[in-house]
């Protein structure tokens, strides 16, 4: 049996989610945002609700971004500059 | 007054910035703000535990051809980052008998052990001593396991950063630490007498 064909080895072997790439910004942006605000917050009081903007902020940038690309992309692009055919 | 511990001049904390290069977050404990370092931590580490779980270990590569760019930033995370490159290196890579370069695996390869150094070739005595390669990771899931593990670097820096100067964006309410409290008095005490120096110039 080939050594690539092994059963899957958590932190060794890379998994297979390439559908669901987009996906892995979540909790990158949520790892971010504890670690920043760790050390950006004057006062731990407020630390998770500071944690929670920052995560929305983030996606929500995201997100809106997504959506105006993909209305020039499939809208504008095409209306400016149609394509023969 | 003046701190009697020179770490302290200059609103430095020697002891917390080494610490912090030891391990993210270590330095924020050991100056008494456990609760920031633990959280500081968990956010280094979770960033690059969550790069070698969807690149595998293939995301930390300093000689991967342009990999060993990201590996720049990596490395920012201290001795966990060169101890799992360590790993890569030695136990999932080998010499290619055509180019004499040392490699990742391909499809159907096994690693040998020749009796000098490891191999990749096909699996031909099962006595000889194997070991397998590792499923690298490809394209976009690549590359984002690539970019966790590099942000976890960036992000130890700001953390390093504010464990080695605690007083550079001013004093926080929950820092009451003496070391913290010492390396405030010590800025203080430093600008007053740069002050008064260029009062009498």
């Amino acid at each position: 049996m080939s050594g690539l064909t092994l059963a899957y080895r958590p932190f060794i072997d890379a998994l297979s989610i390439h559908d669901h790439w987009y996906l892995l910004i979540i909790p990158m942006v949520v790892f971010v945002a504890i670690g920043y605000k760790a050390v950006r917050v004057s006062e731990m009081k407020g630390y998770w609700r500071n944690v929670f903007a920052f995560v929305v902020q983030v996606l929500g940038v995201m997100a809106v971004l997504a959506i105006a690309f993909t209305i020039v992309i499939t809208v504008l692009v095409p209306m400016l500059a149609p394509m023969p055919g | 007054m003046k701190s009697d511990d020179k770490s302290m001049d200059g609103g430095i904390n020697m002891v917390a910035g080494i610490c912090a290069i030891l391990l993210p977050g270590l330095g924020h404990i050991v100056s008494g703000r456990a609760y920031r370092g633990v959280l500081a931590m968990v956010g280094v580490l979770g960033l690059f535990g969550l790069g070698l779980f969807v690149g595998g270990i293939d995301a930390v590569d300093s000689k991967g051809g342009t990999d060993r760019f990201w590996f720049y930033g990596q490395a920012c995370v201290g001795p966990i980052a060169f101890g799992v490159d360590y790993v890569h290196q030695n136990h999932f890579k080998a010499y290619d008998m055509d180019t004499g370069m040392i490699r990742g695996g391909n499809p159907g390869e096994r690693r040998v052990h020749d009796g000098s150094r490891w191999i990749w070739e096909m699996p031909i005595d099962a006595s000889v001593e194997t070991g397998d390669a590792n499923i690298p990771g490809l394209g976009r899931l690549n590359e984002i396991a690539m970019l966790s593990c590099t942000l976890a670097g960036m992000l130890n820096v700001i953390i390093f950063l504010d464990a080695l100067l605690p007083t550079a964006y001013g004093r926080r309410k929950d820092d009451e630490s003496p070391l913290v409290r010492g390396a405030g008095e010590a800025t203080i005490q430093t600008a007053i007498e740069a002050a008064a120096e260029g009062v009498k110039s």
